[in-house]
């Protein structure tokens, strides 16, 4: 049996019998998706590759990678708090003390406690790095006061990666702390943001009066923030590029399944199943890079290329929907959620810009 | 088909997508061959209708045809190998008709006819031309052209035809290097083959051929069009430094490398399921992309030389030149792309 099997016969064993005729449907069964997260771990599914110790099965990368694929394929249901998975955890892998681990691996993985980022900032948003919100040392706590603004899920969540300025003299990449907030602390308050539609997920903005932070509560190092900011971005690329794979298939399989469009459609939605094909094969390309030992500068083009792909796919989905004159009202939806991808995790220009600089060797603007 | 089944694909064979010492190897020295073996200079002169025939000798002497055939036919290499090597043609913008061999050579093994040794002679695909006789791509000095016709009940003919004691009709070119001619319906038949599989199937090696010769000529185009942003300087700066030249960068970069990874893609399901339908359209795509992505790039190395990329003594033009000629080479990306798209519908409407 390879993993592949093992993890088929998972799936066939906690998915009900009708999941894959039916998973539109379940696609907001919020019941089944934290079941199904819970048992992911449990069996080491959710991060295969990792060590046993830490909840993974010690797969080699290529076989973990399958293992991913496979449930994308599948549309296995979607994590709740995806954040958590995608950024947190391995953020405490990478720089948390045993302690930490200890303490916050489990939950996170299993869904139990969920994971604001706090990030952005109304004045610190693709320039992340002049944040302002601060945090002074007394005694054994930090004190933070400040504000951060488009922290998904914030109001819903437990815990919060928190950057904060703990050097206000230090140049600006320099200054800045990952803290750990709860977000229960006193002066902690997280407000949703009435978002543009029902498909985007609710972003809030955070103010912070006065907050006690432990002192232990610092992922990294004091005054290391950005390398745990910028590495939480790196992580789980191949998540990033299998989720825009199979967000890109979801968007044309109206298309795909429904009344065939006219054969003025046809180039554009080429054009997309060549896009869509393109993504899956230079993920694939880039984990056979790594498996090399080569150095694989391409993962760089993942982010962008898989963004805008997805954002097409909604877009076209949506026109060719629209014939009769009007936006019908679900893939419309999907657009405005669409618009989302291009902007969250470093947008479309930021990335060009990432692009050009570390890849062809581009010198840094004014 | 194109679309990833939920069979299929999770059941990937790492060990195809691991690059392999070998192919960088081959990709290496073809590279630094190539530019030995002939300069700029030559390429323009070939471009504007001067033959370099004597170059085919030591691209054949080298090996250069045996990459991707069987060991049998003292061959070396995949096709995977051989799309590195096309690829490296196309930076140089190789003046000889290596890839219209490959693609013909290529043809044959696909449908199983055997090929006993390397070609010595350049060979070439043909299509039906439009008022009858055949249409031979880049085929002045080809020997012998390969036909691929579909039959009305499905599958198709593989025709071999001679050129060698035929009239040819050189048509006008944008880049003479590789000039089409045409023949007529009295060309000798050196023999007919026939299969089962349609069209797109059998052309799944050729068109990688073409795609990873397009994905070379982008990538020499882009190369130059980055040298050029890193050197010139305007304001007090070089012009690379400015977010509206990296990004149009960036943004062909990604056309680049969206055509490579359909290309090694294909290649790798061609060797693995020839004939499959699954190679047929990952080829037809890669083919389309790698298209798209040489006309990009060629476009935008000259917009960033400015009015010097539109001097005869620019390198710049040479590639709008080949990626103009090479691009709608078995099928334009509109073509090629509307057809995936239209079989998608078909299969999906079946699901």
């Amino acid at each position: 049996m390879t993993a592949l099997d093992d993890y088929r016969a998972f799936l066939e064993e906690v998915l009900p019998a009708d999941y894959a005729d039916r998973y539109a449907d379940y696609r907001n069964d919020t019941g089944l998706r934290t079941r199904f997260q819970a048992a992911s771990y449990d069996e080491g599914w959710l991060v295969p590759e990792w060590p046993r110790e830490l909840g993974g099965r010690d797969l080699p990368l290529t076989e973990a990678l399958s293992v991913r694929i496979e449930g994308a394929v599948r549309r296995v249901p979607r994590q709740m708090n995806i954040q958590a998975t995608g950024v947190v955890a391995p953020a405490l892998v990478q720089f948390g003390t045993p302690e930490q681990k200890d303490r916050y691996l489990r939950p996170t993985l299993r869904g139990e406690a969920w994971w604001a980022l706090g990030m952005s900032e109304p004045g610190a948003g693709s320039d992340l790095a002049s944040l302002r919100t601060t945090a002074t040392r007394r005694g054994d706590v930090f004190v933070v006061n400040g504000q951060k603004v488009w922290a998904t899920q914030a109001n819903e969540s437990r815990w919060c990666t928190l950057y904060v300025r703990t050097d206000p003299d230090a140049p600006k990449h320099r200054g800045i702390t990952c803290l750990i907030l709860d977000m229960d602390t006193p002066g902690v308050d997280a407000r949703p943001i009435k978002t543009a539609g029902p498909s985007i997920e609710t972003f809030c903005e955070v103010f912070l009066d006065n907050v006690e932070v432990p002192v232990e509560n610092i992922l990294g190092e004091l005054n290391g923030g950005w390398r745990v900011a910028m590495s939480a971005l790196e992580h789980e690329r191949d998540m990033i590029w299998i989720n825009n794979w199979l967000e890109t298939q979801r968007a044309l399989d109206p298309v795909l399944r429904g009344p065939a469009p006219g054969a003025h459609t046809h180039a554009r939605l080429g054009r997309l199943l060549a896009d869509m094909e393109a993504i899956r094969l230079t993920g694939i390309r880039t984990a056979g890079s790594r498996v090399a030992g080569e150095d694989e500068p391409l993962s760089g083009i993942l982010k962008l290329f898989g963004s805008e792909t997805v954002q097409e796919a909604a877009r076209f989905a949506l026109e060719v929907a629209g014939v009769d004159g009007h936006a019908p009202l679900p893939p419309f939806d999907e657009y405005l959620e669409s618009m989302a991808a291009t902007i969250y995790g470093g947008t479309s220009e930021i990335q060009r810009n990432i692009i050009a600089e570390r890849i062809l060797g581009l010198p840094k603007g004014a | 088909m194109a679309i990833a089944s939920p069979t299929t694909s999770s059941d990937i064979d790492w060990d195809l997508y691991v690059p392999k010492e070998e192919t960088a190897e081959i990709e290496a020295a073809a590279r630094e061959h190539f530019s030995a073996l002939f300069s700029p200079g030559d390429v323009r002169a070939a471009v504007a209708g001067e033959t370099l025939d004597h170059l085919w000798p030591a691209i054949v002497e080298q090996g250069y045809t045996a990459i991707g055939l069987p060991g049998d036919a003292d061959g070396l290499g995949s096709l995977v190998d051989l799309a590195a090597v096309l690829e490296q043609a196309g930076r140089s913008l190789l003046p000889v008709p290596l890839l219209a061999t490959a693609a013909a050579v290529q043809t044959l093994l696909a449908v199983g006819v055997p090929v006993h040794e390397p070609p010595s002679q350049p060979a070439t695909l043909a299509r039906r031309g439009r008022s009858g006789g055949w249409l031979c791509f880049d085929g002045r000095s080809a020997a012998t052209a390969v036909a691929v016709v579909a039959k009305s009940g499905g599958g198709c003919r593989i025709r071999v035809l001679s050129l060698e004691s035929t009239d040819r009709v050189p048509l006008d070119a944008v880049d003479a290097a590789r000039t089409d001619v045409v023949v007529d319906d009295s060309v000798t038949l050196l023999a007919e083959h026939e299969t089962d599989a349609d069209v797109d199937a059998v052309l799944a090696s050729a068109r990688v051929c073409a795609a990873a010769d397009l994905v070379g000529i982008a990538a020499g185009a882009l190369e130059g069009g980055i040298r050029h942003a890193l050197t010139r300087e305007q304001f007090g700066r070089t012009i690379g430094s400015f977010q509206a030249v990296k990004h149009l960068l960036a943004d062909a970069y990604v056309l680049v490398e969206r055509a490579r990874s359909l290309t090694v893609g294909a290649s790798v399901e061609a060797s693995r399921e020839p004939l499959g339908s699954t190679a047929g359209h990952l080829a037809m795509l890669a083919k389309a992309a790698a298209t798209d992505a040489a006309t990009k790039c060629a476009e935008l190395q000259v917009q960033l030389l400015g009015a010097m990329g539109l001097t005869w003594e620019s390198d710049a033009p040479l590639f709008v030149r080949r990626a103009r000629h090479t691009g709608p080479f078995l099928g334009t990306a509109d073509e090629l792309y509307e057809r995936v798209a239209a079989e998608a519908l078909t299969e999906g409407a079946a699901r």
